[in-house]
């Protein structure tokens, strides 16, 4: 298993580094492995698996920390992966962010929790629950800006924890704000017991249906690909460790197991005999303290939630699906020296939602001499549109402070050609577009979460919750259910 | 603690220490606390704060759980380098932690002593450790990886005190945890143990025990117990499908490692299940979870994406409709890109090219110009491992022509010559469209890759001539492998046109290659050419014009034992690197002091940050050692090839030069001229039947297979096989051991037949037992050097188990009431007992024919004892050990009811009686 364990800032200095076994050289080996990862050939990001001098490395990057390793062993390294994945997940949980500041200041406390998640470079618990039990350090408040440090700030969101960033996007779905902000961001262990509802100690759970899309259309706007990688996203910080209850559409298919009931795989050609939309998932897992005893028979999942941020259930629907948005390229080269692009963005989701945050960027062509883009007439000067070439990208960038559902815009652009042979040539060198966004209370899929259900009671009924929508129980429970449907890789082909 | 432990690091001066000593001495509680807190700050910024050992260990004596960790991480930390300080803290927590009421307390003192690596204070543990074993099970599952961690300290004391056969009890613990742990340690000491005695094959009710284990383990459990059984063979097809069937559920996990580990267990246990339906029907049920695997974080996509293409290369079918989910989206890491790039190419066929070559030609538009190239790479070899897509290929490399993006264009040149190759005579319709890029081309492999078209299809090109002529002004400022084409393509046009304009050519540049290069291989071959065309021109013809040996498909570039080996590593590193485990990962590491090794390293890391992968490093250390004494190089040599050993690389391109002729013709292949993707390459496992002992990479060409036999007068023989895979021929091998336990040593050397290159030989080399001996325990490794003096004198070494059978004497006759009396001899030491599983049922049939096996290896059956239920076989051997005989018992147990044999051994060579039951085991199964 594995013979260290160690945290480097983005610097490459050593924050934490944790020897099991001896059969590798620990001082050397967090030097060894900054230079590789720096230096990896071509300038490319280095695998999360390489093997220098013998020993093997294992690396993730989260909050721009690096989180990794060695080996000498025949590991399994997507244990490894996960696991690492794990530890950073729990040292933020204890400590409400994960950045440098914040393990520097908690080294004494993650030295202590490293030694009960591992023993002798075998996984023991990763369960912050039990964890609980066993820590006795007590984590101490970073007091770096929060927005700036939080997991999910940065460049790549990661599975854990990328909704913190977004949130502050949620006010129009009338979801928290920014008092909640500082609560998505608190330590596990601050949660006092007893219906106190000072800071951080608010008796609630947040459950986040996250779909992020991966959509390509080809240039004649039909889909070469397209599908939905979704989680369902719990942040629990309930008093007392009750029992959910959690139900999802009773019209939910999941591939190969009851695919005879509706039809062809990754599609949504089932109409159930209720008339109702089937929503079909190609495929799905959970959490492993999800019971799913009565899943099969009405689609609700019962657990006892550990306390943090977990991944309930991910699922994948490849087949196709009604997507947000459709851009149509239309690209003239009637006019000599020049071309002129016309995009025109349509909004496919319902006139309800709204998209925070759209960003177009159009490539164009590298021998071009300028690209100059004119805005929809209307739209110029009033600050919800804005578009801009620049030319070290050789990119048109077209963004949208919001955009309605069902709404439509259009943008030209005009690129000029040193000579009139190179501008018909560099026709094929334009786009492809991509699109990224977030569009807050919807979902692709339609998966929908029926009825939350905090402790054994009635309470929190069958009516449901309405999307983005929060309640209470009768115990005095906050519930937060939210959705929210994100680009991941939304690419349309010119 | 509102200061927050940042204010433990703040400076750091002399007065400190003092300073702390003084307060953790106080009598206070927090301040005691927070002074420890202060130490251990420090120390974990790499400050030494040694000298406040004893002020530190005092403070253990607590009830404070966080006082008492704190205490332990400190302890941990220096006790490696102070162990005489540490064997005073031993007292406290052995005879008082270990006993505690607190479970919590106990854990932590179980969990520490076995960090504590200190020779002298082991003893101490285990009686704790016997304690620890049956207790709460929180306690019993830290004993459990406790007892790993002892038997990485001392495999004796493990086996003395019986530890193992607890382990073993634990699989069959109430409390999943304590299963789990119970086979992390069982499957560590087995992979550590140098002798392999401790053989942790799971029995068929064990593996019962673990799958019910499963469904309530941690994640992390699942992971460890998965593993345990992929190992698992099952007795029999029904076996196979009811493990199957208990697994297949794993694969819903959400943690990715479950779900990989699941999927190894499949693979592996279809391989014992013949029901076509059945595979079909579980082959389905991975495709799924698979998929899903790409929507974790990139770096386990990675993973997941390399274990995928070697799945598809067993189970093609498995993601066959799935094409789309391995396209690559634009903000994929260029890791995974690559990767998906590979399962594009593995999953195209005639049903969906029109789909990849469209994704293909749209990644040739993007910015990464080492994915850009790829892409086109991918195009090329959908080509030539999909007939009916060839047509279309070309037409999009023909369109990336036009682009005229310059390393497209040149990417997509090298492509075609692959598919001219694998389809000879169908497409030089293109040629014209070729000649038009050739201004652009300035990488020597698309020129080289042009030259060769040119010289190809010289015949059909009218101005090849005038071609040809350009290219040869520049003849001398070319790359080597430029030059070389431009050689044979000169020859070849000149052979097909024999006109005078060819023959001026071909005078240039024969005068050019022979006089003003400085490369041999340029010369010689220029030479071969001259001389075959001026003696007799017709032979050129048939040597130069012959035809080609067709271009394999090189998606499948494994063969299928090197795939079959890799796919019982699914999960694991070895699944990553495409490599087996033994080429990274030595089944027992050295143990080496953690110091020394920091030293030997720091020295290489000034070039280590340069070299990518482990390639390098091991090509460096295998060049061979010339000896002027061979014998003084010895244990350098040994030395060496340790290390060598750790780092060798198996990575291999083709097998076999062709034989001497075609050589001349052939143009880089498209296997050897593929970049290798990744640090790590393709791996090409040895598929003789002899195994490999020196593979060609470790000695320039020199390959040796073979193995110890009995050639029945009980004298072994070194049983060669030799093969010549450099460019000249080699003789006058000479062979050398080191000291070995049974003395063993060449009695004579090979004659001096020479092999010549491409050819193999095989040689029978006499061994005596009048080597030097190793001492110690009974060991069979040996240790081979062996000299070519025509490599300039070369020395390589390789490493060998000698086969017990092969050194057993053939043994007279010996009666029950002598066995019975040497068996219970005082002097009859060495005791070994082990349960031997084996796959065929017991029957009064099978039990005498395998006896007969023991017998043809000179295991000699005294006597055959059969009741009701049990057949009990006393059987001896007998080897020579320093000139005396000493004869090896054995006594096997067949319990017909239960299937199980047993077998216990005595000698009195220590050490003899573990190797003999492997070697029982191994000739019986």
């Amino acid at each position: 298993m594995i013979s260290q364990l160690f945290i480097l800032s983005p610097r490459g200095d050593v924050i934490i580094n944790k020897q099991f076994r001896l059969d590798v050289p620990v001082k050397i080996t967090t030097e060894v492995f900054f230079r590789t990862v720096k230096f990896w050939k071509d300038g490319d990001k280095a695998p999360a698996v390489f093997s220098e001098d013998g020993v093997n490395y294992v690396h993730v990057k989260v909050a721009g920390l690096f989180v990794a390793a060695t080996t000498r062993k025949n590991v399994s390294p997507s244990l490894v992966l996960e696991l690492l994945h794990r530890v950073a997940k729990v040292i933020k949980d204890y400590c409400g962010v994960l950045s440098e500041d914040a393990l520097r200041k908690n080294s004494i406390l993650a030295y202590e929790l490293i030694d009960e998640m591992l023993d002798h470079g075998y996984a023991q618990t990763t369960d912050t629950e039990t964890l609980k039990q066993r820590v006795f350090n007590e984590p101490i408040h970073a007091t770096e800006d929060v927005g700036k440090s939080s997991v999910g700030g940065g460049v790549t969101p990661k599975k854990y924890g990328f909704f913190s960033a977004s949130v502050g996007q949620f006010g129009s779905g009338g979801a928290p704000t920014s008092a909640k902000r500082s609560a998505v961001n608190r330590s596990v262990i601050a949660t006092p017991q007893g219906p106190d509802e000072s800071a951080g100690g608010r008796n609630e759970i947040f459950v986040d249906v996250v779909e992020k899309l991966n959509v390509t259309f080809a240039s004649d706007g039909s889909q070469v690909s397209s599908e939905i990688d979704g989680s369902i996203q719990v942040r629990n910080f309930l008093h007392d460790r009750p029992t959910i209850k959690l139900a999802l559409n009773e019209e939910l298919a999941i591939g190969g197991r009851d695919l005879g009931a509706f039809g062809g795989p990754g599609r949504y050609q089932g109409y159930s005999a209720g008339g109702g939309m089937a929503v079909l998932l190609d495929d799905c897992n959970f959490h492993e303290s999800a019971d799913l005893s009565q899943f099969d028979v009405d689609r609700t999942i019962s657990m006892t939630p550990p306390a943090g941020e977990f991944a309930l259930m991910n699922y994948r629907v490849a087949g196709e699906f009604d997507p947000p948005f459709r851009l149509q390229t239309v690209i003239d080269d009637g006019t000599p020296y020049r071309l002129q692009v016309t995009l025109m963005l349509k909004a496919e989701f319902p006139v309800r939602n709204t998209c925070t945050g759209l960003q177009v960027k159009f490539p164009v062509p590298r021998n071009c001499v300028n690209a100059h883009p004119t805005l929809e007439q209307g739209s110029v000067g009033s600050g919800q549109q804005h578009a801009a070439y620049t030319q070290a990208d050789r990119a048109v960038v077209w963004q949208f402070k919001k955009v309605k559902g069902q709404g439509e815009h259009v943008l030209t652009i005009n690129v000029s050609f040193p000579d009139e042979a190179s501008a018909r040539a560099s026709k094929k060198e334009c786009g492809p577009a991509t699109l990224s966004f977030t569009i807050p209370t919807y979902n692709a899929s339609r998966l929908q979460v029926r009825y939350l259900q905090i402790g054994g009671g009635p309470t929190g009924g069958a009516d449901g919750i309405a999307p983005g929508g929060g309640g209470k129980d009768g115990k005095g429970a906050h519930r937060w259910v939210r959705y929210v449907t994100k680009s991941s890789s939304y690419v349309c082909r010119v | 603690m509102s200061g927050g432990d940042a204010r433990y690091f703040t400076s750091y001066k002399k007065g400190e220490i003092a300073e702390w000593r003084n307060e953790i001495n106080n009598p206070d509680r927090d301040k005691k606390k927070g002074a420890v807190k202060k130490v251990i700050a420090a120390m974990t910024v790499g400050k030494d704060v040694s000298m406040l050992f004893t002020d530190v260990v005092n403070c253990m004596q607590t009830g404070d759980v966080e006082m008492k960790k704190l205490v332990y991480l400190y302890l941990i930390n220096y006790a490696k380098n102070q162990p005489d300080l540490a064997i005073l803290a031993v007292n406290t927590f052995v005879k008082k932690d270990t006993q505690d009421p607190n479970p919590l307390i106990r854990a932590l003192a179980v969990r520490t002593m076995g960090c504590i690596r200190v020779d002298k204070i082991t003893e101490y543990l285990c009686d704790p450790l016997q304690r620890a074993l049956d207790e709460d099970p929180y306690v019993r599952k830290t004993a459990a990886i406790c007892v790993a961690k002892l038997f990485d300290i001392n495999a004796e004391l493990v086996r003395d005190r019986g530890f193992l056969h607890q382990l073993h009890d634990l699989l069959a613990d109430s409390n999943p945890m304590v299963v789990a742990n119970a086979v992390a340690a069982l499957s560590e000491v087995q992979h550590s143990s140098s002798s392999g005695i401790e053989n942790f094959t799971l029995a068929s009710d064990t593996v019962h025990k673990l799958l019910a284990a499963l469904n309530e383990c941690t994640e992390w459990g699942q992971v460890f117990i998965l593993d345990s059984i992929s190992s698992y063979s099952p007795q029999n097809e029904r076996q196979a499908e009811s493990i199957i069937e208990r697994v297949t559920p794993r694969l819903q996990h959400a943690n990715c490692a479950v779900v990989l580990s699941a999927a190894k267990v499949l693979i592996s246990q279809l391989e014992g299940v013949r029901n076509s339906d059945a595979v079909s029907h579980a082959v389905r049920k991975l495709a799924p979870p698979l998929v899903t695997l790409l929507s974790a974080e990139s770096e386990i996509q990675y993973v997941a994406l390399r274990n995928i293409n070697l799945i598809i290369q067993r189970y093609p079918d498995v993601l066959q409709d799935e094409i789309k989910v391995f396209f690559c989206k634009y903000n994929d890491p260029a890791f995974v890109k690559q990767e998906k790039l590979e399962t594009m190419v593995k999953l195209a066929s005639q049903e969906n090219i029109e789909q990849v070559l469209l994704e293909f030609k749209e990644y040739a538009t993007e910015v990464d110009v080492e994915f850009v190239r790829k892409s086109v790479r991918a195009i090329g070899r959908c080509a030539v491992s999909i007939a009916d897509s060839a047509e279309r290929c070309i037409g999009v490399l023909l369109e990336l022509i036009k682009t005229k993006v310059n390393y497209v264009v040149q990417e997509a040149i090298v492509v075609i010559r692959d598919i001219f190759r694998r389809y000879p005579d169908r497409y030089e319709g293109v040629i014209g469209a070729l000649c038009d890029s050739l201004d652009s081309l300035d990488e020597p492999e698309a020129k080289a890759s042009m030259v060769w078209i040119i010289g190809e299809y010289a015949d059909r090109i009218d101005n090849a001539e005038d071609l040809m002529d350009v290219f040869l002004e520049t003849f001398s400022d070319e790359a080597v492998d430029v030059q070389l084409q431009l050689l044979t393509a000169t020859v070849k046009l000149f052979l097909k046109k024999p006109s005078s304009g060819p023959q001026n050519l071909i005078q240039k540049v024969l005068h050019q290659a022979t006089s003003d290069t400085d490369d041999p291989d340029l010369r010689d071959r220029a030479y071969v050419y001259w001389r075959l065309l001026s003696s007799d021109p017709e032979a050129a013809k048939e040597v130069v014009l012959a035809s080609k040996p067709m271009m394999s498909n090189d998606r499948a570039y494994l063969d299928l034992e090197a795939l079959q080996q890799l796919l019982r590593q699914v999960s694991t590193l070895s699944s990553v690197y495409y490599k087996i485990p033994s080429a990274f990962a030595p089944r027992s590491t050295n143990i080496i002091n953690g110091v020394n090794l920091d030293e030997t390293m720091s020295s290489d890391l000034a070039d280590s940050a340069n070299k990518k992968g482990a390639e390098n490093s091991a090509s460096a250390s295998l060049s061979p050692t010339p000896g002027v004494d061979m014998l003084a190089d010895l244990n350098d040599g040994f030395e060496a090839a340790a290390k060598q050993s750790a780092s060798a690389n198996l990575d291999s391109f083709a097998a076999f030069p062709e034989s001497p002729g075609t050589f001349l013709t052939r143009p880089s292949s498209s296997q050897a001229s593929n970049p290798s993707s990744g640090a790590f390459a393709k791996s090409t496992l040895p598929s003789s039947r002899r195994p490999v002992l020196l593979s060609e990479h470790a000695s320039s060409g020199l390959r040796i297979s073979g193995s110890i036999v009995s050639r029945g007068d009980g004298m072994p023989y070194y049983d060669f096989l030799i093969s010549n895979l450099t460019q000249k021929p080699l003789t006058g091998f000479q062979f050398q051991f080191n000291k070995n336990f049974f003395m063993l040593a060449p009695e004579q050397q090979p004659d001096d037949g020479m092999i010549s290159p491409g050819e193999s030989k095989s040689c029978m080399i006499p061994l005596s037992y009048l080597g030097t001996s190793a001492g110690g325990k009974a060991s069979l490794l040996l240790q081979v050097a062996v000299k070519s003096p025509l490599q300039n004198d070369a020395i390589f070494y390789f490493n060998d188990q000698i086969p017990l059978e092969a050194i057993l004497q053939p043994a007279a006759e010996m009666g029950f009431e002598l066995f019975t009396e040497i068996w219970q001899s005082i002097r009859m030491v060495d005791k070994c007992t082990k349960r031997l599983d084996v796959s065929w049922p017991l029957s009064g049939a099978s039990i005498e024919g395998a006896l007969a096996k023991l017998e043809n290896n000179k295991f000699n059956t005294v006597s055959l004892k059969s009741n009701d239920d049990a057949h009990v076989a006393f059987v001896m051997g007998k080897i020579m050990l320093a000139k005396s005989e000493e004869y090896i018992l054995l006594q096997i147990t067949f319990a017909i009811g239960t299937g199980a044999i047993d077998a216990a051994c005595r000698s009195r060579v220590e050490g003899i009686s573990d190797l003999t039951l492997l070697a029982v085991h191994r000739l019986m199964s």
